[in-house]
């Protein structure tokens, strides 16, 4: 009788009975992929977006009373029960949960050995790519690098500094296995090149912030060997910068020989469920950003929500000759109709993102509108290597740093400027902006550096702005270095072993 | 002995109505002399003239006894015992005396159900039995209302368990309600504990018609036509009052005023003439073939349901086509079968009747009324708005117009209902076979094999589409979707009732095995090579690469042991006891059986020898009954399981383009401790009885607590995991029923008065997640309008206290809480009293479950005439007005809203209207929005003609009954909105209006035919 009552799902496995073969291996690992292009969980609102929001760049421009997480962010008056920073944190947690489930169950798995070994490599390739993300936006985080059973679950803040070590001890062992392929050549999985430019993203960020060098189990990481990483994805790895800066953005140039590492969308599994956005494979960031449009038929872009304005800062930074400037932002005066074809959202700059937009050639070809749109996120473009590799030459004092900057400048057509750390600086604002790097590179400058550039405090508005002077005004807050804060709600399950950051 | 023997005639009369009775069968007592009546209710039989007594029987009333005393002419009155405390009332797994039953429960009878024809068997529970709340959702054809018994039960799924003909039914939109011949709702823990882990919401028990063995065959036609009509239009602003009212929200937000002149303006459109149907047909047909002999019966009936919505023509429609068959045959003295077997064919057009995110009813009152019907202007019609878009156009090509003013969800409700294409095919064949067999005196065994099957088509053509910028489809899509469902049921069980001098016993013990499989599968595809969507099938859906297949299944099984023992003495101390235990594949590992006992007891006080001999106060019983429940309907078939879900997938590069590759990983973890929800209920009743039975009344009071409702706590979200759902909530009900019904006549004038109520107060008192709450409803883009918690009901209203208005810069200046406010703006109430207005300062604003609900029977009949009115009304509960979209400025409004402030003194109630609403008048959730959902209605009046049999001799029938009737004639409410029925959106989202599809006003004519 009681086989009568054993019913296990028909049509679902469950987890007593997965991870036996390499084919369930192999979908766990794409599983893990998958969490790369979630927004924020609890939100619509992608990582980089999210980055830029906090920055300089961009406001929020989301209604006080439908995105208040979002304009707490913008604002730096965020609250530790602000739902998307508690998205943020899941998101990361599920990647990073999935990752160390593979890792441990794919020692039971059947499977030749270098089947497991690059398996082994993404895993943890991926693995440092979470926590990477997670350290930077919350600073102290537990430390987890397998399941869990129940009583496992309360797991202190380790050292920001253990985080880190890990972090480049997954990045140098992923490096050895990982195939050393451009983007394509891998289908846009992981390549050794792309461990390596994060990993001297990571040292960059550490260093900045800490001034220490990274551990890598018993290798440790410092400029020297981080500058070697990025020398040779330059000398060796094939990838080189695209001739014309704009191409970057459209859909014929996704996984160009210019994306080291790149972050996958698209409109392939139509989705319509707004309440598990995750599920499809839709970048929601376009769809965020585009101009409130009110007639399409005569605009290049379908409507968007005019997410993430960005500033006047931003758009007065280029040089009126840098070609940049206009494949960066969309100014409402370049569309056919003007500014009259616009639905006028909170926080109106009249600039919009050009990089990630409703441009028509990605329109979705299926599911719901607004969440299939297929815009590839280029996470680490060839020209940040150049950029990094030139700031750690003058850091170090070894190579020509003015060639890698120069490069980046040559193919915009811009005469070359000193190779001072300055000039890389604003080099990577302008060649990287709206792409969700601005915020990590003006904390890691300190938190001096990131107080003058994002708080706003004008008496007038520039003349696109639409609004009052209090909605644009802005106080970065110091005591918070920058970071976000452990959400509420995990400092209240933790029953207090969850420490709260600093300033919150 | 021969004793001389005497004619003797008379007229046997219906006691209630005074019709004649044919066929009622007239014995004298003690032989088997005897005769029956005939047509006109008359009889002649010979008996002795003295000592002897005259047997009235006829089926459905109560028998009488008459000496003849002498007389050569006796006329009778037989009294019907539907009513009678000596009706049978089916309980689980078989049938007690009315007068012996000792928990609760109530009956509708077959003329309750019939007498008004109702579209659903949920709604002849509406306002006729105590402790049962119906509310319907919507007006939609095929909507199903909100059932609850003796409130709610769980915040999960509080719906009753339906038991058809002894087989367990999801859902009874399948049913002809013409078909039914017995409706019992088992309400107390004792009557449901039989159905164990599912008896926890309540028990509605349904018995379809069987054949009669009278040995005549009855042909009958039941049938009725009718029209529909919306009972109620809102007031909105016309073109002029809206350019008005716009023009002053664009000056309150510093902007230039968009209408020149408003008084150029007039009427405009009205968007509500435009969507609603005028005489929406309503018919119903059925015919029915009942007869037997005194070995078998048979019963067969076809019938055809066809209702059209108020809203949408021929986008909104239910038909029903169902044929049904049950017969039964004594094979032996000792051995009976029989079969009760139904197929109904549905066919259904719908759409989602209360939702503020493009839904029809939300569109036409959001819509501004600038905005035309049809776009007809050449200048406008060349603008590129229409020339650049695929706009929409109707059937004969005119385009439909397009709002320049609002947008986003908000476009023009005839183009949306154009585009929309779903259609739901449902065929179902639900029933069983019986074999009953008679062991010994007293001693039965039954075994009864069920079945349900049902195949549901859905299919859908998304065609390409420019609503407004916001709205609009680029690719065309077609897809089709079937599932099979189909659940077994084996139940094999004794019953053995004997009598032992004073003593009766009654025993039942039996097994029951059921299994539930369903299937599915989906396709779409885009790439239609026609423009006809009547032709949108995947075969001529030709996209490549852009197919679409997916599918599922799922099972679930329960297996269970059940007995009862009811003991009397003397019939007037009455004892039950029940257990059932439940195994269900639904529980974790740890807990996959579960036990239910229930004791009730009765004390007939008016047999005693205390209790005075009377007829004005004829019969008393007390009843107590003490229970435990289950409810087993918990998170899905496999709540505990961690589950491995696929589509965690991520799109790889690929030269093709299509790189998107499926992944897997585990969707939560387990949980191997997941059980039942149990609900335990007292309960202690009254029955009693005056006037020989003409007066009944009935009153019971009851605690009803549910523990370990589902709830999923969170957990740190560093484990990465999905919180699996545990058993750790509960909900308190108690309440109190009163049932009293009253037959009488005054000379030829027939009446009958009922009158129903209940009274319930539910509360939550325990949710072990970490909030200790669970949300509810989110409205709009505004968020969480309902939540429920610890101390107070399910799903109460949550938002901000107001304080009136602003009145002027002083007031505004005197407090600091909002520093964005001018005059005119709403006033909140800083709760908490921090000097803040922050989310803390939310609480409770409303309750949208009833405090009480009634239902009123007024019947009249005289001479062949009978008069029916139905009121059900429902008290002391509120309702969220969410009809308008705050959230667009430029959407329309009611024309209350006209009473808006305009200066110092104007009103204290509605805030200034401004395009800019920087003080969150209306984005602030708040008591503004709530309104009495108080209610009486005349649900049902009904004047009925039977022609008299002189006539119907001539045309060959037995009955003919000729009726009008009326539906929500009359309603009785402050709710400013379409209709204070707001039911159940899910389990949590109760009484918020976004703009409800609403009930119909309808006449019918009907006929009722016996040849």
């Amino acid at each position: 009788c009681d086989s009568f009552l054993d019913q296990e799902p028909l049509d679902t496995r469950i987890e007593e009975t997965f991870y036996k073969t390499q084919a369930d291996a192999t979908e766990a690992l794409i599983g893990v992929y998958d969490v790369l292009q979630w927004n924020t969980v609890i939100g619509f609102h992608p990582t980089p977006l999210v980055l830029d929001v906090l920055s300089d760049d961009a406001y929020s421009a989301g209604q006080p009373s439908s995105e208040p997480s979002l304009l707490q962010m913008d604002r730096h008056q965020i609250l530790t029960t602000n739902g998307e920073v508690q998205g943020l944190w899941k998101k990361h947690y599920i990647g990073i949960s999935r990752a160390n489930t593979l890792l441990q169950k794919i020692e039971g798995i059947e499977a030749p050995e270098d089947f497991k070994k690059r398996t082994i490599a993404e895993a943890k390739f991926l693995r440092a790519h979470f926590y990477l993300d997670l350290v930077r936006l919350f600073e102290n985080v537990p430390l987890i690098l397998a399941p869990q059973i129940a009583s496992e679950y309360n797991q202190p803040q380790a050292t920001p500094k253990a985080v880190y070590d890990q972090i480049a001890l997954d990045l140098t062992d992923a490096i050895a296995d990982l195939p050393a392929s451009d983007l394509r050549t891998s289908t846009g999985r992981a390549t050794k090149w792309a461990a390596k430019a994060l990993l001297a993203k990571a040292y960059l960020f550490y260093k900045g912030v800490y001034n220490q060098e990274l551990q890598a189990g018993g290798t440790t990481v410092n400029a020297q060997a981080a500058l070697q990483h990025l020398n040779d994805i330059i000398a060796s790895s094939g990838h080189n910068l695209l001739p014309n800066y704009a191409d970057n953005f459209t859909r014929a140039n996704e996984f160009s020989i210019e994306s080291v590492w790149e972050i996958s969308y698209s409109d392939e599994n139509p989705w319509f469920d707004w309440g598990y956005v995750q599920g499809g494979e839709g970048n929601m960031q376009p769809q965020q950003q585009g101009p409130r449009i009110k007639n399409t038929g005569i605009e290049n872009y379908l409507a968007g929500w005019s997410t993430a304005t960005p500033t006047q800062e931003l758009y007065d930074a280029f040089a009126a000759n840098d070609p940049r400037r206009d494949a960066t932002i969309l100014a409402e005066t370049e569309l056919a109709g003007g500014k009259d074809n616009l639905n006028i959202g909170y926080q109106h700059t009249g600039y919009f993102s050009q990089k990630y937009t409703t441009s028509k050639e990605y329109r979705p070809s299926g599911g719901q509108l607004e969440l299939n749109w297929g815009n590839n996120y280029r996470a680490i473009r060839f020209s940040d290597v150049l950029l990094m590799a030139s700031e750690l030459m003058v850091m170090t004092g070894t190579g020509d740093a003015q060639v890698p900057l120069t490069r980046v400048r040559a193919r915009v057509g811009l005469a070359p400027v000193p190779a001072t750390l300055d000039n890389i600086y604003q080099e990577r604002r302008l060649e990287l902006a709206l792409e969700g790097h601005r915020y990590w590179d003006l904390l890691r400058r300190g938190t001096a550096v990131a107080n003058a550039a994002i708080t706003v405090n004008r008496s007038t508005l520039p003349a696109s702005y639409v609004g009052t002077l209090s909605d644009f005004n802005l106080q970065f807050n110091p005591a918070r270095k920058g970071f976000l804060p452990i959400p509420q709600s995990e400092i209240d399950l933790s029953a207090g072993v969850l420490k709260p950051n600093a300033g919150y | 002995i021969a004793l001389a023997q005497t004619s003797i005639t008379g007229r046997v009369t219906s006691a209630r109505g005074g019709e004649p009775l044919p066929g009622v069968s007239v014995v004298v007592k003690g032989t088997t002399a005897g005769s029956s009546t005939d047509v006109d209710g008359r009889f002649q039989i010979q008996a002795p003239a003295t000592g002897t007594t005259l047997v009235f029987s006829y089926i459905g009333f109560v028998s009488k006894e008459e000496p003849i005393n002498g007389r050569t002419t006796i006329d009778i009155a037989l009294q019907d015992d539907q009513r009678a405390l000596e009706e049978v009332v089916v309980v689980g797994y078989g049938t007690q005396l009315r007068r012996e039953v000792t928990s609760a429960i109530s009956s509708v009878t077959p003329e309750e159900i019939t007498q008004t024809p109702v579209t659903r068997i949920e709604q002849a529970l509406q306002g006729r039995v105590a402790g049962v709340q119906v509310t319907n959702i919507s007006g939609q054809p095929g909507d199903a209302p909100t059932v609850r018994i003796r409130g709610i039960g769980s915040t999960g799924n509080s719906s009753p368990l339906y038991i058809v003909d002894g087989f367990p039914v999801g859902g009874i939109d399948y049913l002809n309600p013409g078909d039914i011949e017995s409706l019992e709702v088992l309400k107390d823990a004792a009557s449901a504990a039989i159905y164990g882990a599912r008896g926890g919401n309540g028990v509605v028990l349904i018995t379809t018609k069987q054949g009669k063995r009278d040995g005549n065959m009855n042909v009958s036609y039941d049938g009725y036509v009718g029209i529909q009509n919306p009972w109620r239009k809102l007031e909105l602003l016309n073109a002029r009052e809206y350019a008005t009212i716009m023009n002053e929200g664009a000056a309150n937000a510093g902007s230039p005023p968009p209408f020149a002149d408003p008084s150029q303006f007039g009427e405009g459109t009205d968007w509500q003439d435009a969507i609603f149907e005028k005489n929406a047909l309503i018919q119903n047909h059925q015919v029915t073939i009942n007869g037997g002999n005194e070995k078998s019966g048979y019963s067969a009936a076809l019938s055809f349901f066809d209702q059209d919505g108020i809203v949408g023509g021929d986008k909104s429609n239910f038909q029903r086509y169902t044929a049904r068959v049950n017969a039964d045959n004594q094979v032996k003295s000792w051995l009976k079968f029989g079969t009760n077997l139904a197929y109904t064919h549905i066919k259904r057009r719908a759409f989602d009747a209360n939702q503020e995110f493009g839904g029809i009813l939300s569109n036409a009152l959001n819509l501004d009324p600038m905005t035309p019907v049809y776009e007809t202007d050449p200048a406008k019609l060349a603008q590129t708005t229409y020339t650049l878009n695929p706009v929409v156009r109707d059937d004969q090509g005119r385009v439909f117009g397009i709002s320049p003013f609002v947008s986003q969800e908000v476009v023009n409700p005839l183009a949306r209902l154009q585009v929309m294409n779903g259609l739901t095919n449902v065929d179902k064949l639900v029933g069983n076979i019986y074999g009953e067999l008679k062991l010994l005196e007293g001693l039965t065994f039954r075994s009864t094999l069920g079945i349900d099957l049902a195949y549901v088509v859905s299919s859908n053509y998304n065609p390409v589409y420019f609503l407004n910028a916001a709205q609009q489809n680029g690719t065309a899509l077609v897809s089709r979707g079937t599932d099979r469902y189909y659940t077994w049921q084996a139940e094999n069980y004794f019953n053995y009732n004997k009598e032992f001098g004073d003593h009766s016993l009654g025993l039942t013990a039996g097994t029951s095995a059921l299994k539930t499989h369903n299937e599915g599968l989906y396709g779409s595809n885009t790439g239609l090579v026609t423009t006809d969507r009547d032709m949108a099938y995947l075969n001529l859906a030709v996209g490549a690469g852009t197919a679409i297949a997916t599918g599922g299944a799922s099972e679930r099984t329960l297996l269970s042991f059940f007995g009862r023992a009811n003991y009397g003495f003397k019939g007037r101390y009455l004892f039950s006891a029940t257990v059932r235990r439940d195994g269900s594949s639904r529980f974790g590992e740890n807990n996959k059986y579960a036990t239910f006992p229930s004791f009730s007891a009765g004390w007939v006080l008016s047999d005693e020898p205390f209790f005075p001999q009377s007829s004005t106060f004829n019969f008393a019983k007390l009843r107590a009954s003490w229970g435990q429940n289950g409810n087993e309907e918990i998170g899905g078939f496999y709540p505990w399981a961690a589950r491995v879900g696929v589509g965690r997938g991520y799109s790889f590069y690929a030269p093709t383009g299509r790189g998107y590759t499926s992944g897997a990983a585990a969707e939560a973890a387990a949980n191997p401790d997941l059980r039942w929800e149990t609900s335990e209920q007292t309960n202690v009743g009254l029955d009693l009885a005056f006037f020989n039975n003409a007066l009944s009344v009935t009153a019971d009071y009851y605690v009803k607590s549910t523990k370990g409702l589902l709830v999923t706590p969170p957990i740190l979200g560093s484990t990465g995991y999905n919180a699996p759902p545990v058993n750790g909530g509960s909900v308190r009900n108690s309440g109190f029923e009163l049932a009293l019904n009253y037959n009488g006549n005054v000379s030829s004038l027939g009446y009958s008065v009922g009158i129903n109520g209940s009274i319930n107060k539910n509360e939550v008192t325990s949710i072990n997640n970490a909030e200790k709450i669970l949300q509810g409803a989110s409205f709009s883009t505004y968020g969480v309008a309902s939540r429920s918690m610890v101390g107070e009901p399910v799903g109460y209203l949550y938002g901000y206290k107001t304080a009136g208005i602003f009145q002027n810069q002083a007031e505004v200046e005197a407090q600091s809480l909002q520093t964005n406010a001018v005059p005119g703006d709403v006033r909140f109430v800083d709760l908490n009293n921090d000097g803040k207005l922050t989310g803390d300062d939310r609480t409770k604003i409303g309750n949208p479950t009833p405090k009480a609900v009634l239902g009123l029977n007024l019947g009249f009949d005289f001479k062949n005439f009978d008069l029916n009115a139905f009121f059900n009304g429902a008290f002391g509960h509120q309702i969220f007005n969410g009809i308008r979209r705050y959230d667009i400025p430029r959407a329309n409004m009611q024309t209350k809203f006209l009473n808006r402030w305009t200066g110092e003194g104007s009103t204290n109630e509605y805030p200034r209207f401004t395009w800019n609403d920087t003080n969150g008048n209306y984005t602030k959730l708040s008591d503004l929005y709530v309104e009495d959902g108080d209610f009486v209605r005349l649900k049902t009046l009904q004047l009925g003609y039977n022609l008299p049999s002189a006539a119907l001799t001539k045309i060959h029938l037995q009955k003919l009954r000729i009726y009008v009737s009326a539906d929500n004639l009359l309603t009785f409410t402050d709710y400013s909105g379409f209709d204070p029925e707001i039911g159940a959106r899910g389990s949590l989202d109760i009484g918020i209006d976004r703009g409800v599809y609403p009930q119909s006003k309808t006449f019918r004519v009907g006929f009722n035919a016996t040849f």
